[in-house]
């Protein structure tokens, strides 16, 4: 990283570039502290990580939903677990989502639409935080049923509500990046 | 920025439109295709056993003169051991067929909760030799529901010998009992 880089950082990194002045150490470990955050704040702006992220995104939609195409009554088991919806809705999300989360798929790993890709992964994400959250505070054994149906549990639900807030959080950082580009 | 939004969200709405109407498509080329009311695992068990029953004898009529031991509600890893090795009546395995295929019980049949009808009418004349012969009846784990729906299943068909194994496959492999599976 050259000199001119460190001293003139990007508008990001102001705040923490704040914290490395107030160090108040040495100016070899405030420079290397500077060093340090611009350094990750290029990575976050490099266009390849964006692309990384969404071909990841892209991906997880594909897979996700080319297992639920296969068994929708497993699928349609599942969201009844959640006991959000009424009978009448459960089976046309049963049938509606998975084709919708495979051309979501496709979109992001081709990066065709990319910002309306990326919001809807950002939506579905929240959604799916909202609905494994509802029933961990209800305390209800869910089978999240994101990737194929498994054995209800809390515990499992714990680890879905964990990867649906993964989800959103990428999504969001995603979605935040393709708006302004 | 908000004209792009709403662009966006007309697109999304097209877009999930469009799935759900190829969801719809795919539906009914599948062999069983998903009604449009879900119906619980419970409700669907119940209309197979509604037409599984409308085509067997009434149950009075196959009951045998003597009467065998009544088995307890459930059984735990000793209990269900001793029942194996002393064959002392039929094993079913109410998980999806492809986990029994995979491994299930030394001697267990297939009476899957997910395609009971079908897994019913394959073992039919074991099951209906004698109405009143010991059944026990696992699934996966002790939390799956699967067992105690078939069991229901089994009680409304005319079965009242039966019983759970509540530890399921998961207790049975956990302890290192034999394994068998299809060829």
């Amino acid at each position: 990283m050259s000199n001119k880089t460190i001293s003139d950082p990007a508008p990001t990194a102001i705040s923490e570039s704040f914290e490395c002045e107030s160090l108040k150490n040495t100016d070899a470990a405030s420079s290397e502290c500077l060093t340090r955050t611009v350094r990750k704040n290029d990575l976050l702006n490099h266009p390849w990580f964006l692309i990384l992220i969404r071909i990841a995104l892209g991906g997880i939609f594909l897979y996700a939903g080319a297992t639920k195409i296969i068994n929708p009554q497993a699928f349609a088991d599942s969201i009844s677990t959640f006991q959000m919806l009424p009978p009448q809705f459960i089976n046309l999300i049963a049938l509606g989502l998975p084709p919708f989360e495979v051309i979501l798929g496709i979109q992001l790993l081709l990066g065709w639409k990319l910002r309306a890709g990326l919001l809807a992964a950002l939506l579905l994400a929240l959604v799916f935080v909202m609905a494994i959250g509802q029933g961990i505070a209800r305390g209800l054994p869910i089978d999240c049923g994101c990737f194929g149906s498994s054995e209800p549990s809390v515990l499992s639900a714990w680890f879905s509500f964990g990867r649906a807030f993964l989800l959103a959080v990428a999504s969001a950082w995603a979605f935040s990046r393709a708006d302004r580009a | 920025m908000l004209t792009s939004l709403r662009s966006d969200l007309i697109y999304l709405w097209l877009c999930a439109t469009t799935a759900l109407c190829m969801g719809m498509v795919l539906n009914q080329f599948r062999d069983t295709p998903l009604p449009w009311i879900y119906q619980s695992k419970a409700e669907r068990l119940q209309d197979s056993v509604n037409r599984i029953s409308a085509n067997i004898p009434a149950p009075a009529t196959t009951l045998p003169a003597t009467l065998p031991a009544t088995l307890p509600e459930k059984l735990s890893l000793q209990e269900f051991s001793a029942f194996v090795d002393g064959n002392q009546g039929l094993i079913l395995d109410a998980r999806p067929e492809i986990f029994h295929r995979l491994g299930h019980v030394p001697g267990a049949l297939s009476l899957a909760r997910d395609d009971f009808e079908k897994s019913y009418t394959g073992i039919k004349s074991q099951l209906e030799s004698n109405r009143e012969q010991p059944l026990v009846i696992y699934c996966a784990s002790a939390s799956c529901e699967d067992a105690e729906l078939v069991k229901k299943s089994l009680a409304a068909l005319g079965f009242t010998n039966t019983s759970i194994f509540v530890g399921g496959w998961s207790e049975w492999t956990k302890a290192n009992k034999p394994e068998e599976s299809a060829q």
